[in-house]
């Protein structure tokens, strides 16, 4: 009998080639898209650096007593830079970080650090207070980092005022944890504009380019900053609105202004590799949809496909590819169409259900977005909504009733020999937050040519 | 580490991310979808890089987490009969891939983590996070479990 082998390696095989091919072109399209984000390549002149070396070392000080609770985010930064990631970080890099955030004024029990501190515990006793500690203030492990700590304590950089932006890049960069220095965040001198002035600048200056009320301007906030780029040297403001949802989540918009250091709008964008408004709203539109998960590539490919989408005017803050989508309340339906050149749609998120999610989408849709590998519909086969009213029939002769549930509309696989259609009825699932998901309910299995319903009942869930 | 050093160590990491897609999702097209969201996450995070050794069980834990993700979504079965997950690629070791599989998930991880991967039992801590004591246990009791099954097989 031949021996249970030690070696388990080749249990699964090697990677089949689509796979190789999937991980060389995720890797090399990620890497291009970064080296779009910044195209300038020419350096800040030597005297600038030095002016700036200065000014900002005499500033340095000062500064860091204007802004709160930066030693923990420089603690982190020192950690950073001495140890990398959160797993590799050494019990006492855990127990500085948590003694300067109780410098800082976070609630850290004085009962937990004497046991940090003293010899009750062993270490693996301590290693494992320490990260519910700061797994408790900043959430999962691998994604804890001084940006994050940042974040959790000042709020999304776009709220940042200009002193934390100055400060926190400034280090970052002197720390050699960022190398970037195509965009330089400065402080504004004495005889500068205020931040203040400026914003009411740029206010105005979007008002009356877009015919805005008073009311309609200030529901943006503005994300102020004051800094120069390694292609033009001259310090000039920047001005971008946006909103933030109650969940803190940001929201950008289309309406940004670029002034001159003396306060005048400008159209400089060229010199100051800074995108247009138009080169600006189009990269907020990937964002947002390269911010929601894998299964809205799809969603990405049908939105290159549509001019409009639909919408709810009446304080709907998400765009749907259906007019119908289950996710809206019956009595906002049907949805309006909205051009996708429309300035409001820059201003709405994808729909969760129906633009997240390909279950409510038509059959022909999901194979033309490449969902799945089903039949598609031949000439002779009954349409989609008489196969579903089929189904909703059959599954009420059998006791099962499908109100209240939506229709989802799959094929037998491509390789198999019944031209059938498969009706789900889904239940919408949901937590506090919202919409989470679907779960079906029933199937009914539908002859795509006769009409006849070849079984039906409840549908069982994979668990 | 750099940008040029992180691209090369994920595509260095293929095959590794491969046995962990395969071990978690039987449909090719849902391992190709948690590996692009995947390599997507570890490249927006991979500031928090300094050295390839590290790169590892953290990308297995970002890579575990969206085998999950899609695991919660495939919640349909379509109801027709004799549905077969699809046979084992052909260089595969046929028995011991059906063992393998075969396993719960909490065996399943350590096994292809300690003896796929060549990984210890603190990076395997890390990326599953349980205690290492646990990654010992689970790891023993899943040989002992693979190796009776892997016995009766070659009785047959």
């Amino acid at each position: 009998m031949k021996q249970f082998p030690d070696d388990l390696s080749r249990a699964f095989g090697r990677a089949d080639k689509e796979f190789v091919y999937q991980v060389q072109c995720t890797v090399k399209k990620l890497s291009e898209e970064k080296r779009k984000e910044r195209t300038m390549n020419k350096k800040i002149p030597f005297g600038v650096v030095l002016f700036l070396a200065i000014l900002l070392l005499a500033m340095g000080t000062a500064i860091a007593l204007t802004i709160h609770n930066w030693k923990h985010i420089e603690t982190a930064m020192d950690i950073a830079v001495e140890n990398g990631a959160y797993w590799e970080w050494s019990l006492n890099a855990k127990i500085r970080l948590i003694e300067a955030m109780a410098e800082d004024g976070l609630a850290v029990s004085e009962g937990d650090m004497a046991a940090l501190k003293g010899d009750d515990l062993t270490e693996d006793e301590k290693q494992e207070l320490a990260d519910r500690i700061l797994t408790e203030q900043y959430g999962e492990e691998h994604f804890i980092y001084y940006y994050t700590i940042a974040v959790a304590e000042w709020g999304e950089p776009q709220t940042w005022t200009l002193e934390q932006r100055y400060w926190f890049f400034k280090t970052e960069r002197e720390k050699g944890l960022y190398l970037d220095n195509s965009w330089i965040d400065l402080l504004p001198e004495e005889t500068d504009l205020t931040r203040d002035e400026v914003v009411r600048i740029a206010r105005e200056a979007v008002r009356s380019a877009y015919g805005m009320t008073d009311e309609e301007i200030e529901s943006y906030a503005p994300n102020v900053s004051f800094f120069i780029t390694d292609v033009c040297d001259t310090p000039r403001w920047m001005v971008e609105f946006y909103t933030q949802g109650e969940d803190g989540q940001i929201h950008g918009s289309p309406y940004s202004v670029l002034l001159t250091r003396d306060g005048e709008v400008t159209e400089d964008w060229e010199n100051l590799g800074v995108l247009t408004p138009a080169q600006a709203r189009l990269r907020q539109e990937r964002q947002k949809e390269t911010a929601v998960d894998v299964f809205t590539m799809r969603g990405q490919m049908r939105l290159q496909d549509q001019n409009t989408v639909f919408w709810n005017p009446e304080g709907g803050k998400h765009y749907h590819f259906l007019a119908d989508c289950p996710m809206v309340n019956a009595d906002k339906l049907p949805l309006k169409e909205l051009p996708v050149w429309d300035a409001q749609f820059g201003l709405l998120t994808p729909c969760p259900c129906c633009v997240s999610l390909q279950d409510f989408w038509s059959l022909k849709d999901k194979l033309r977005y490449d969902v799945g590998s089903w039949k598609y519909p031949g000439p002779d086969w009954i349409s989609e909504e008489e196969a579903v009213e089929k189904a909703r029939a059959a599954l009420e002769e059998e006791g099962c009733s499908p109100e209240g549930l939506y229709p989802a509309v799959y094929s037998t696989g491509a390789l198999e020999e019944e031209d059938r259609y498969i009706v789900y009825f889904d239940a919408l699932l949901t937590d506090p937050d919202g919409f989470t998901g679907v779960d079906p309910i029933y199937y009914a299995i539908v002859d795509a040519c006769s009409g006849e319903v070849v079984s039906c009942g409840e549908s069982e869930s994979n668990g | 580490m750099t940008d040029e050093a992180f691209e090369q160590a994920l595509i260095n990491l293929t095959e590794t991310m491969y046995r962990v897609c395969y071990a978690q999702l039987r449909q090719k097209a849902d391992r190709e979808d948690a590996v692009q969201e995947a390599l997507k996450k570890a490249w927006e995070k991979r500031r928090l890089l300094r050295d390839e050794s590290a790169l590892k069980p953290w990308l297995v834990r970002i890579l575990i987490n969206e085998c999950h993700n899609i695991q919660r979504k495939n919640r349909r079965v379509i109801p027709t009969e004799d549905v077969m997950p699809p046979p084992p690629p052909e260089d595969a070791d046929g028995v011991m891939h059906d063992l393998i599989l075969a396993l719960p998930e909490k065996y399943r991880m350590p096994v292809l983590m300690i003896f796929m991967e060549g990984m210890n039992g603190t990076e395997v801590a890390r990326a599953l996070r349980i205690p290492p004591g646990t990654v010992h246990s689970r790891v023993h009791k899943a040989r002992q479990i693979l190796k009776s099954q892997w016995e009766e097989a070659q009785k047959e």
